[in-house]
Order: structure tokens, then sequence, then C-alpha cells
């Protein structure tokens, strides 16, 4: 499991950057000596590698990397921002996402399992014909995004404001969207009366 | 520290089997179930079931224990004097237990039981029944309801670091998705 550890910097609050990959010092990325060169490194071995474990690296900025195919297992990247990732035919398992954004970053094919992304913000983003079970979206804001032919079996979207986003020829059993905000959602050929949309 | 989790259909309840990276012993949370497939995740990540956790004693999160008992010769600890037959070590709340290599908390939290209790492992909570992704536990009446938001509030919430929650059912979340999201505490 990942592990949190603060920033060795007094009075900063920040977790550290911590995991086997990323050497001994307790920094967070505000206080490392070089943060553009630390994040580089990071995205060097987050392309260079197929399996990524126990890695916490919150609140990084990643932008235009190709990580299909990759296992990413007990991390964290909570209040990240991630634009033009391409996460396609990736396996998570026990990975944090909470607090992040996505734009445009492709989901594709993907099997997730025990993942929190709650309270992030998704735009353009596509997690069509995935496995998605026992994940956590509560609160997240969802725009022109996909969950096409996935299965969601157990997951929650309780309290998330969803606009134009497909839940088409879905799995949606013990799905919640309790307290959710639909516009221009679509739910066709999905079995929608086998999730909870309780409090609507 | 590893965690790993196991989905029992039976009762639709997690289990979490927490152990060192390299093998060895290894504590098993709230085993609903003890089927093939947690057998093989046992033994197939060289782990022996040393200890056994249970957040409370409903039957979705303790069935699996006969079966366990036959297999390993482990040692029970909830806030009970017993689970299905089998002598627990009981822990009340502010416990705190060395097991399997880890310190375990134990933090006492009534209201879906009388018997509640979240464990707190390193960075991780496992909540059980109390409380899960943006909901709590059931409760019999208002009273008990009450009862479980304030002693969420008072034990749960009132933890300063940053907390990976892992409940009994469902998804899991984190402390501060839950003091930011869950409607319970809005």
């Amino acid at each position: 499991m990942f592990s949190v550890k603060p920033c060795e910097i007094a009075q900063c609050r920040n977790p550290a950057l911590t995991g086997p990959q990323t050497g001994d010092a307790l920094l967070c990325m505000q206080h490392v000596a070089n943060p553009e060169q630390s994040l580089e490194k990071i995205c060097i071995m987050l392309e260079s590698t197929t399996e990524v474990l126990d890695l916490c690296f919150q609140g990084a900025a990643i932008s235009d990397l190709v990580l299909r195919n990759r296992q990413f297992t007990e991390c964290s990247f909570s209040r990240g921002a991630f634009t033009n990732v391409d996460f396609s035919a990736s396996r998570f398992r026990l990975c944090f996402f909470d607090f992040c954004t996505f734009d445009s970053c492709a989901f594709k094919k993907t099997d997730i399992k025990y993942s929190v992304f709650a309270g992030s913000r998704f735009t353009n983003c596509d997690f069509s014909s995935s496995d998605i079970l026992h994940c956590n979206y509560n609160g997240i804001h969802a725009t022109s995004s996909s969950f096409t032919e996935s299965d969601l079996y157990f997951s929650s979207f309780s309290g998330s404001e969803l606009r134009q986003t497909s839940f088409v020829d879905c799995n949606l059993k013990k799905v919640r969207f309790n307290g959710s905000r639909r516009a221009d959602v679509s739910f066709k050929y999905s079995n929608y009366e086998a999730a909870d949309f309780g409090e609507d | 520290m590893k965690v790993f989790f196991h989905f029992s259909v039976a009762g639709f309840s997690n289990s979490y089997l927490l152990g060192p990276d390299t093998g060895g012993d290894a504590i098993l949370i709230d085993p609903g179930v003890m089927d093939g497939a947690l057998l093989n995740l046992v033994e197939g990540k060289g782990y022996y079931v040393r200890d056994i956790l249970f957040t409370h004693s409903h039957t979705s999160h303790v069935s699996g224990l006969r079966t366990i008992m036959k297999i390993y010769d482990c040692t029970i600890y909830a806030a009970a004097d017993q689970i299905v037959g089998f002598p627990c070590n009981r822990l009340s709340g502010g416990d705190t237990i060395e097991l399997s290599g880890f310190t375990v908390g134990a933090l006492s939290v009534r209201g879906h039981s009388r018997d509640s209790i979240v464990y707190v492992i390193d960075n991780c909570l496992f909540t059980g029944d109390v409380m899960g992704a943006g909901t709590i536990g059931s409760t019999p009446n208002g009273y008990a309801q009450e009862l479980l938001i304030n002693q969420i509030r008072q034990e749960i919430f009132a933890l300063k670091d940053q907390y990976s929650l892992f409940p009994g059912h469902g998804a899991p979340s984190t402390l501060e998705v839950e003091r930011t999201l869950n409607p319970r505490f809005l």
C-alpha cells in the first residue's frame, strides 16, 4: 500500500512523494530540488514500467502521456491534474484518484477494482468497454464523458453531476446514483432498474 | 504493507487480507465467506492467516470463520466474547495491539451494532458497516442513527492524517472524501 508521509520541510503539510522508485528523501513536489525535473523523472518511470506499485504521487500535473497496458496497484494520485493521458487497457487495484481533474483522458477497456475517483472532475473522458467494479465516483462532475458498454457493478455515483455523459449498454447492478444531478445522460440498453436512484 | 480485497456474493461483503510485502503472517478482516478464491489469494501470496479481526458479528462478516479455523491456527479479535462459538480476544475502543507485525488501533463506533469496531492500521481505516462510500451503516431506530453519526464525528472524523477507508460493503473511499462529500455530514 502506498505510504502517506508528510513532507520533511518544516510547516509543509503536503504528502511526500513516496514509492519504491522515488528515492529516500521525503519531499513533496513543491519542495523537491527541481520540481520539473522530478516530474519528468516520474513520468519517464511511468512510461517505462508496466507495473506501478505503492506509489504516492499526490498533486501531480501530468499531461500528454501514453500509459496503456499498465498495472497500477495500491497507488495514490489524489489531487492530481491529468490532461490528455491515455490509460487504456490498464489495470487498477486499490488506486486513489480523489479530487483530481481529468481532461481528455482515455480509460477505454480498463479493468478497475476497489478504486476511488470521488470528488474528481472529468471532461471529455472515455471509460467505455471497461470493468469498473466497486469504484467510488461519488461527487464527481463529468461532462461529455462515456461509460458506454462498461460493467459498473457495485460502483457509486452518489451526489455526482453528470452532463452529456453516456451509460449506454452498461451493467448497473447495485450501482448508486443517489442524489445525482443528470442532464443529457443516456442509460439506453442498460439495466437501470437494478441501480439505486433513491432521493431523486 | 499489502492490502488485498475479497468480495463475497453471499452477503455482498468485503473481506480484507493484510500482510507484509514478502508473505508470512497475515491479518484477515471480516471473512464473510472462506471460498476457493480467498484461499487461493492467501496461499498464492505466501501468507498464513495468523490473526482475524471482526468489525462486528453480523452474519455476512463472520460466516467464513468455521472453515478458516479448520485451515489455520489463528487468534480472533472482536468487541465480543465469542464469534460463531469461537472465543475472541475482546477489544474495546482505544485499544492498541501488535498483530502479524502491524500496529492495530481499535475505535468503538456504536450505532449499527453494539459491537462495532473500526480498525486503524497504518493509514487505513477498516470501517465494517459503520460507514462506507457516501453512506453510514443501517440502524434500528433514530436514536441509534444519531448515536452513529455523533460517534463517527467524534471517533473517525477527529483523526488528523490522511486515511484510506475500506468498508464492509461497496467501494472504498478516503476520510477526506467522506468528510467533504458524505451527505450525512453535509
